[in-house]
């Protein structure tokens, strides 16, 4: 299991509204993504490192959020439940896309006889990248606890955790980042 | 050791991601990818009951004058029922659109299939349904409206790799068609029940099966009692005898193709061509060439031809319709023009499909230098091509992203 308590995307969809609701639940649903696209697609970029794929697990976990609004809206937190969709959709892609395509690593790439804008990778991602090679929860509560600027409780609200694991798992995420080799390369409290 | 504290880590991260660009909130596309799920949950309720409604309804017939061999009773089933409408008191849409679409499924020789229709043209551009075993080797069947009286395509996969044994067949009926029954050479039958499957904006009555080695001997086709068409397939469909016209070539008995194992075989003539076009061109060591694309009948077609200011060739690869890849693409190799007495270079075309994000790859070659290409449209779907020297080879691949973000590389 990735979390203390995962649901994956919405299992249990709408049920119970009719097609007359369907105006205002667009016009509903439209302000809140609105107001968080922005910052669900950094999330998942810091999650997923890849700014395509960022904005794919990001329409689908607002997508399945839609499919689900009834319950989305009345959930006492609205924004963690879609953060925890987005969390662990990016989760599964990220696992299924290094499973089926060999990592890159930018210091294999060819001497190109043209520009490569890959070359630029290494010198913007290292603490995206560090905080990639971090288990699925410390990548997600780093994110959420350090650049979302979360409360534990509220983290884990988004995760389905007990705040107690959360800050445990801050304190082994933020270990393991001082330990990181390619932080400690680039001088990593520059 | 980095002496990274939380505070350090909140301003970097706050640093690198937060002027990150974010487009425009897709709103609409997400509520119609959500409307979508929500669809398909239904559908897949729905198709819960209808599959126990056909378990119930098979019961009798299993048991009447139908009779395959136990084996046979899982070779061939046409697994999935569309409802024709969702319960009015949820008002949900009445006719959701299958993307996907599973219209037969069943084991032959221990191996699971499935045929299903899928758009495989590039997310964005023109819709082009095809039929697919088991998500890869497909065939574009005519979606054109208006087939009356019966069978309206009939497509046979004889030659499937991994599987001698084995072929597949699939079939477009017309609306009124009810149920069908195929007689088999080895004297077994079977009894299938089209299902209409909604593609590209068309609703398509379909049915398939899987038959073994020895062929198919008539398909039939109902209208409740009443036979709206028999077909023969001749036999030398079944015995690996199979060739195509050329691409661009209709009806030329010299130019014929070899059967290729994973492309289908229409049993009437269908147009040579669904989308054609030029991939690329270029000059090397004074030769013109060109690569092109045919999509038809005979599958995925690439066509190259050369000039070098005395004499013309043209070769043909074909390989099986498949989906984009998930990935960055895919390169496969052929001859582009051979080596001869007068033609002492030859050269070495690469072909093959682009990943829905790829905007590029970079091709390493085997004397160390790079070279880039980028994909080509053709009938919605995008391509990549090359050509090469005879002596050079492609060593590796890396694909990027509009954003120029590596994505895969092989």
């Amino acid at each position: 299991m990735l979390f203390c308590d995962v649901t994956g995307e919405v299992a249990i969809l709408d049920t119970t509204e009719t097609s007359q609701a369907e105006p205002s639940r667009q016009q509903e649903f439209g302000q809140f993504m609105t107001a968080r696209w922005p910052g669900l697609v950094r999330l998942a970029y810091g999650l997923t490192g890849d700014r395509w794929l960022a904005e794919d697990v990001a329409q689908a976990a607002l997508a399945s959020a839609y499919a689900a609004w009834w319950r989305v809206r009345r959930a006492e937190d609205p924004d963690a439940y879609v953060r925890r969709i987005l969390i662990n959709i990016s989760h599964r892609r990220f696992r299924r896309r290094r499973v089926a395509e060999q990592a890159h690593e930018p210091a294999d790439l060819p001497d190109a006889a043209v520009a490569d804008p890959a070359e630029l990778i290494g010198e913007r991602s290292v603490l995206l990248a560090a905080v990639r090679q971090l288990p699925a929860r410390q990548r997600a509560i780093v994110l959420l606890r350090y650049w979302d600027d979360l409360s534990d409780a509220q983290v884990a609200a988004a995760l389905g955790c007990s705040p107690g694991t959360v800050r445990s798992q801050a304190s082994r995420a933020l270990a393991k980042l001082r330990d990181s080799a390619a932080l400690a390369d680039r001088g990593g409290s520059q | 050791m980095t002496g990274i504290d939380e505070q350090t880590l909140s301003r970097r991260l706050h640093q690198e991601l937060d002027p990150l660009p974010a487009p425009p909130a897709p709103v609409g596309a997400v509520i119609r990818r959500g409307a979508a799920r929500r669809a398909r949950h239904w559908m897949a309720t729905a198709s819960g009951l209808a599959a126990a409604a056909a378990v119930a309804a098979a019961v009798p017939l299993l048991a009447g004058r139908v009779q395959p061999a136990a084996h046979l009773g899982r070779d061939v089933r046409a697994s999935h029922t569309v409802p024709s409408a969702t319960t009015g008191s949820t008002g949900r849409p009445a006719a959701p659109v299958l993307t996907g679409s599973t219209f037969a499924a069943g084991t032959a020789a221990g191996r699971p299939w499935r045929l299903s229709v899928r758009n495989i043209a590039d997310p964005g551009a023109r819709c082009l349904p095809a039929i697919l075993l088991n998500a890869t080797d497909g065939y574009l069947p005519p979606t054109g409206a208006g087939v009356a009286g019966g069978i309206a395509s009939l497509a046979f996969l004889t030659s499937v790799p991994g599987q001698p044994a084995t072929g597949y067949a699939a079939l477009r009926v017309s609306p009124d068609v009810t149920r069908l029954t195929v007689g088999l050479r080895d004297g077994r039958t079977l009894a299938l029940h089209p299902v209409p499957v909604q593609a590209c904006g068309r609703r398509l009555p379909l049915a398939g099966f899987s038959y073994p080695q020895s062929g198919v001997a008539t398909i039939t086709a109902y209208a409740g009692a009443q036979v709206l068409a028999r077909v023969t397939p001749p036999a030398s469909l079944f015995t690996g005898a199979g060739h195509y016209a050329a691409p661009g070539t209709p009806g030329s008995a010299g130019s014929t193709l070899r059967l290729v194992p994973g492309v289908w075989q229409q049993l009437w003539r269908t147009p040579s061509a669904v989308a054609s076009g030029l991939l690329a061109s270029g000059r090397l060591d004074g030769t013109q060439w060109r690569i092109s694309v045919q999509l038809g009948a005979a599958g995925d077609c690439f066509v190259g031809a050369t000039f070098d200011g005395h004499a013309a060739t043209q070769a043909t690869d074909c390989v099986p319709i498949v989906p984009p890849p998930a990935g960055a693409g895919t390169l496969q190799r052929f001859v582009l023009q051979q080596r001869t007495l007068h033609q002492h270079t030859g050269l070495t075309g690469y072909a093959g499909l682009a990943g829905p994000r790829t905007a590029y790859l970079v091709a390493r070659l085997s004397d160390g230098r790079s070279v880039r290409v980028r994909p080509a449209q053709a009938g919605g779907r995008r391509y990549l091509a090359l050509a090469l020297p005879a002596g050079l080879t492609v060593t590796g691949v890396t694909g990027y992203d509009r954003a120029g973000q590596p994505i895969a590389r092989w």
